[in-house]
């Protein structure tokens, strides 16, 4: 019989919401829901009440960022086995260029990577049920850069526009050991039919959103060896990896 | 089984994952919202965590209480479904902004560099613990052996900077930033409920079943040491930094965690409606 047949095929959804910084003028600012683009972005994510993955977004705003296809709804059905949530920010954290008219920034970074995660919660809904709670520690994304190290990168040569000794930090961690196993494995997998609505929330506490506003009074930029101004962003990525079942392609079996 | 009723329309309970989760605090009074300053297991300073030997996780927190981001237990003091717990982990978590310091006027009044990398590294050595249902105590550890799986990693730790005079009044801001978990923050690097099957020897899950209704407690408990030196230290402090214009030091209060948690199953009755 010549029925169309569904086949389970191997599948990651992913979808992203940035903060950036954008330094320098003529800049052309994406507008993009759910980003925060403004002049505090940390601020601006502490005024959120929370943060919404996979019913926002699709791949209109950059596959490196997301790969939906529709916003609202699942174009095909999924079997969603594992949950990931990946936070980072520029690693090398902000220079530590003294001029009172540029001011630095030496924990920002490590807050929103180490600590901030401590302090917020996720929420995996299909349709109207909430079918996972908890904490995003609970759920390593399994990817990231791993290395070793912090410190001190720059011996005090006086170097810069005001030949004032420049230091710079690099600060590197993951949620998790970044290893691919490392993730919210389900024992079972969560089925998620056809045109299903799908969303993750994440909130921070009230503690936390209140720190992300103190942190957007602290106004830092970032600098090169040169001087220059660049922009910064820090992201967090949520991830759903399963499989989803579609048309079977007819060609191809290895 | 209901009494004329098809079997195939009888309810029907299904395994669904789940953690539970549950967190001590420290934060200095300034930090803490709402109501959390009154809550059972949040506390405002080391000394006040350290008076007392033992603390209790699922025993007094509900989610309505203190917010999902530290528990997701909705009723105090028992179990709301049936739970099959394959593994438990306890987490002590400082802020990786290692230095905590005091500010009045925008100068700084004194700094703290050493509670938080304590914290997470030493106090874990100096506590155990225990999980009990009803009456049962059916675990006891080293509370360093209890690896809640989880947790940031990365490396290293300096003073990033030098004695070069920055911020007000010559102050310099000394920043020391370290990511630390207990264990590998792995996520299967839990203890785990195992035995050994009898027919093939292998080591296999073997799950604590917890009834619904059934009264939880992981107890905490801290040594002689610990009690100690926590009553003997002043904070905790505050995040510290240069403002927004170098003119002055800003603060905000620095929040420590204990968490415990437990992962497998819980018995829910079916949703019934999902089908592809």
């Amino acid at each position: 019989m010549n029925m169309p047949k569904n086949v389970l095929e191997q599948w990651s959804l992913y979808d992203t919401v940035l903060l950036r910084h954008y330094a320098g003028a003529g800049v052309n600012i994406p507008n993009v829901p759910g980003w925060f683009m403004g002049a505090n972005p940390w601020g601006d994510c502490g005024a959120a009440n929370d943060i919404a993955f996979f019913n926002v977004r699709n791949r209109n705003v950059g596959l490196p960022y997301n790969n939906q296809d529709a916003r609202d709804q699942m174009p095909y059905p999924m079997k969603i086995r594992s949950i990931g949530v990946a936070m980072w920010q520029v690693h090398q954290t902000l220079d530590m260029y003294y001029n009172p008219a540029s001011p630095y920034d030496d924990i920002c970074p490590h807050i929103w990577m180490v600590d901030l995660p401590r302090h917020m919660s996720l929420i995996l809904k299909v349709q109207q049920d909430e079918r996972f709670k908890t904490i995003v520690p609970l759920c390593p994304p399994g990817y990231g850069p791993c290395g070793d190290g912090y410190g001190r990168g720059q011996p005090s040569v006086a170097v810069g526009p005001t030949n004032t000794p420049k230091d710079n930090h690099y600060s590197l961690a993951t949620q998790g050991v970044p290893d691919s196993n490392t993730r919210w494995t389900f024992p079972t997998d969560i089925d998620v039919p056809r045109r299903a609505a799908l969303s993750v929330k994440i909130r921070f506490s009230e503690y936390a959103r209140d720190l992300l506003t103190w942190m957007g009074t602290l106004n830092a930029d970032t600098f090169n060896a040169d001087g220059d101004v660049h922009s910064w962003e820090a992201g967090i990525q949520v991830t759903l990896g399963g499989d989803r079942l579609v048309q079977q392609r007819g060609q191809y079996h290895a | 089984m209901y009494p004329n009723v098809n079997q195939a329309e009888q309810f029907k309970n299904v395994a669904e994952p789940w953690v539970l989760y549950d967190s001590l605090v420290i934060c200095p009074s300034d930090g803490m919202k709402g109501s959390e300053q009154n809550t059972t297991g949040f506390y405002t300073t080391y000394s006040t965590f350290g008076q007392q030997q033992k603390h209790t996780f699922f025993k007094s927190r509900t989610e309505g209480m203190v917010g999902l981001e530290y528990t997701n237990m909705q009723s105090a003091d028992s179990m709301d479904f049936a739970m099959e717990v394959y593994s438990i982990g306890l987490a002590f978590v400082a802020p990786g902004v290692r230095v905590q310091g005091e500010i009045s006027a925008g100068d700084i009044t004194s700094i703290d560099a050493g509670v938080n990398h304590w914290f997470d590294t030493e106090l874990p050595r100096h506590c155990s613990i225990s999980l009990k249902i009803n009456q049962d105590i059916l675990c006891e550890l080293p509370a360093m052996q209890c690896s809640p799986g989880y947790g940031m990693t990365g490396g290293g730790a300096s003073f990033a900077h030098n004695a070069y005079q920055l911020g007000v009044d010559s102050n310099y801001l000394p920043v020391m930033n370290f990511t630390c978990t207990q264990g590998a923050p792995y996520i299967k690097n839990r203890f785990q409920f195992t035995k050994r099957d009898e027919q093939t020897g292998e080591i296999v899950p073997n799950p604590i079943k917890i009834p619904r209704t059934a009264s939880v407690e992981m107890i905490l408990e801290l040594s002689d040491t610990a009690m100690a030196q926590l009553q003997s230290f002043n904070g905790p402090y505050n995040y510290i930094s240069n403002n927004s214009n170098g003119s002055a030091i800003v603060a905000y209060p620095q929040r420590s965690i204990v968490q415990a948690s437990m992962a497998g199953k819980r018995l829910v009755q079916q949703r019934a409606q999902y089908h592809r």
